[in-house]
């Protein structure tokens, strides 16, 4: 169900092959607007611009703040191209190093500040995104040339390659800026992980499982969560279910519960 | 949890058909012009006070903005309206302007123009804009009074923002501290209904398609930004003097384009050395037909630099290695 989606995601980032030209509408995930076959607006990219310009950004807020309610990070699970890249190549799932996620917010506040110091977009020379869907593609179609910004571009790429290979989703737990813009939704967001503790027996399945690194019956409403469901997929209790309704403060939440150990029979 | 998942997948399809039901529009101009009221009406011998509400909608600042009275005999301007030294990219600017009927001016209607004249700059070239704006007057003895002049009114660009804050720190103090989910998501809920909709208000839509549609090569790292002028080798001045065959060559260039001075200059100069090689100008802005024609402009995403050999429709983009890749495409590269 989720491959579809994604590639949906992919479909909708590439929709221009049917001719229809540029939209107003800002792309729910990490995706180039100057791909040969974009047709949407990069957050990221427009972001440095409105800096650039000293543009009080309303359209913009309001579209984030829309993308963020409804799922939250689950735009980085369920849609974004690069996050479906991110996944196609999790072969080592490993865990998250708390401290080292925090990264993304420095990216999202650097790119800011890069554009407002610099008066240009930094961040889109470095973007792997960028990268992959422009500088190679108009390498192909004979726009650009192998250049000094081009290598910049492929090194970058290169480097985001190799981490999501060895870290699963390596790019969205720690670099990017659109993960860290979303990820401010994750304990509002309509789409949520529920967790039932009555079932919960702490077995780790769901750890295993989880593309992120996270302790999904802990960290149901982490700020890395990408909701993708791989966690309710493995339960075999059923104590974590993907949610779509207006989530509760922590205040009201039994933080202290303990479940009781239950054997599963293998 | 399949339940969930699929209703995951119909958000983001019914999201989708939404997102993509929009078409794109066309570029604005660089500088808009209004003027307030629509209809001005003066007695002779008396003053109309005007409002021009200039909207910048490009990508560089408007300069020396300088308005003038055109074609009216029998009014001007008192005092003769400031210039205004700059209006950022997506910036506004409004001037107050007295106008001034003399006594002796004939009652009827006459149609007025406001002259503008600016400039803008992109590196080291600057163009000149001498544009105009109608202003339709009503000479009457018999004035209906000032409730036809509206009042541009303007909210300071702070307030909206700090209320903004001041609603979502409110928001995050009670669902953290008291627990309290409603007024956060009533919080979001304004921001998302207040956001799109003044936002769009205010052509920030338009704003973000414009800045999606132009293909910077050197903003997201394709080739780097030239800031000097090009000069011609002397292998090229050689190979070029050797040309004896008439050819033209299109530069298809954009008043927004970083890198466009320099792909013209290019031609300019070889062109100079060579009187076969003929060239002409042309704006995708202004002329996107031709430039569409010409592959110059791509799923409504334009391409500047451009440069087209007319004879075999051969074309260039960018400014990298310009030199080496023009004397390709003139057929004298080595």
């Amino acid at each position: 169900m989720r491959r579809i989606s994604q590639g949906f995601g992919i479909l909708l980032g590439l929709f221009g092959f049917t001719g229809i030209g540029m939209t107003h509408i800002i792309f729910p995930g990490l995706h180039c607007y100057a791909c040969p076959l974009s047709v949407t607006i990069c957050p990221i990219g427009l972001m440095q611009n409105l800096v650039i310009y000293g543009t009080v950004p309303y359209f913009w807020v309001g579209t984030i703040v829309a993308y963020g309610l409804v799922l939250g990070r689950g735009f980085c699970g369920w849609f974004c191209p690069f996050g479906t890249l991110n996944d196609l190549l999790s072969f080592n799932k490993v865990r998250i190093v708390r401290g080292f996620s925090y990264t993304k917010y420095a990216v999202l506040i650097g790119t800011i500040v890069a554009a407002w110091a610099f008066a240009d977009t930094m961040f889109c020379k470095l973007c792997p995104a960028g990268g992959l869907e422009a500088s190679i593609p108009y390498l192909f179609l004979g726009i650009a040339s192998v250049n000094r910004p081009f290598i910049i571009h492929m090194i970058t790429l290169g480097f985001v390659l190799i981490g999501m290979v060895l870290i699963s989703r390596f790019w969205c737990r720690y670099l990017c800026p659109m993960g860290a813009l979303l990820s401010l939704f994750n304990r509002v967001s309509f789409l949520h992980l529920k967790l039932d503790s009555n079932r919960c027996s702490r077995c780790t399945v769901c750890t295993d499982a989880c593309p992120m690194g996270l302790k999904p019956y802990e960290d149901y409403d982490d700020h890395n969560c990408t909701k993708c469901g791989e966690c309710t997929s493995v339960c075999s209790l059923d104590a974590l279910t993907l949610t779509f309704s207006p989530q509760m403060p922590r205040l009201h939440r039994d933080e202290n519960y303990v479940p009781e150990r239950i054997k599963i029979d293998t | 949890m399949i339940r969930s998942q699929t209703s995951v997948l119909l958000l983001i399809t019914i999201l989708g058909i939404i997102l993509f039901a929009c078409v794109a529009v066309g570029q604005e101009p660089i500088l808009s012009f209004t003027v307030l009221p629509t209809k001005v009406e003066i007695a002779p011998g008396e003053t109309a006070p005007l409002v021009l509400s200039i909207d910048n909608k490009s990508l560089h600042p408007g300069d020396d903005i300088a308005v003038s009275l055109t074609g009216a005999d029998g009014f001007s301007l008192d005092p003769a309206p400031a210039d205004i030294k700059v209006i950022k990219p997506f910036g506004k600017a409004a001037l107050n302007i007295n106008l001034v009927a003399s006594p002796d001016v004939a009652i009827g209607t006459h149609d007025l123009k406001l002259q503008v004249i600016y400039t803008y700059c992109i590196d080291v070239s600057c163009f000149q804009i001498v544009d105009e704006v109608n202003v339709p007057v009503l000479v009457t003895t018999i004035l209906l009074g000032p409730a036809t002049m509206k009042k541009a009114r303007r909210i300071p660009p702070w307030v909206i923002p700090m209320i903004g804050v001041i609603l979502l720190l409110g928001a995050i103090l009670l669902w953290q501290y008291a627990g309290m989910r409603v007024p956060m998501y009533v919080a979001l809920s304004l921001f998302i209904v207040g956001g799109l909709a003044y936002g769009v208000m205010l052509g920030q839509h338009e704003q973000a398609q414009g800045i999606a549609a132009v293909l910077c090569t050197s903003c997201i790292g394709i080739e780097e930004s030239q800031h000097e002028e090009p000069v011609l080798s002397q292998d090229a001045l050689s190979v070029l003097g050797g040309l004896d065959t008439d050819l033209k060559l299109i530069v298809f260039y954009a008043p927004w384009c970083h890198s466009c001075p320099y792909a013209e200059k290019m031609v300019k100069d070889m062109a100079k050395v060579n009187s076969h090689i003929t060239y002409k100008f042309v704006n995708v802005d202004t002329n996107r037909d031709l430039a569409a024609s010409n592959g110059v402009i791509r799923n409504q995403r334009t391409i500047v630099p451009a440069i087209v050999r007319v004879d075999t429709g051969k074309i260039i983009f960018g400014i990298d290695h310009l030199e080496e890749r023009l004397l390709d495409l003139l057929g004298v590269g080595s």
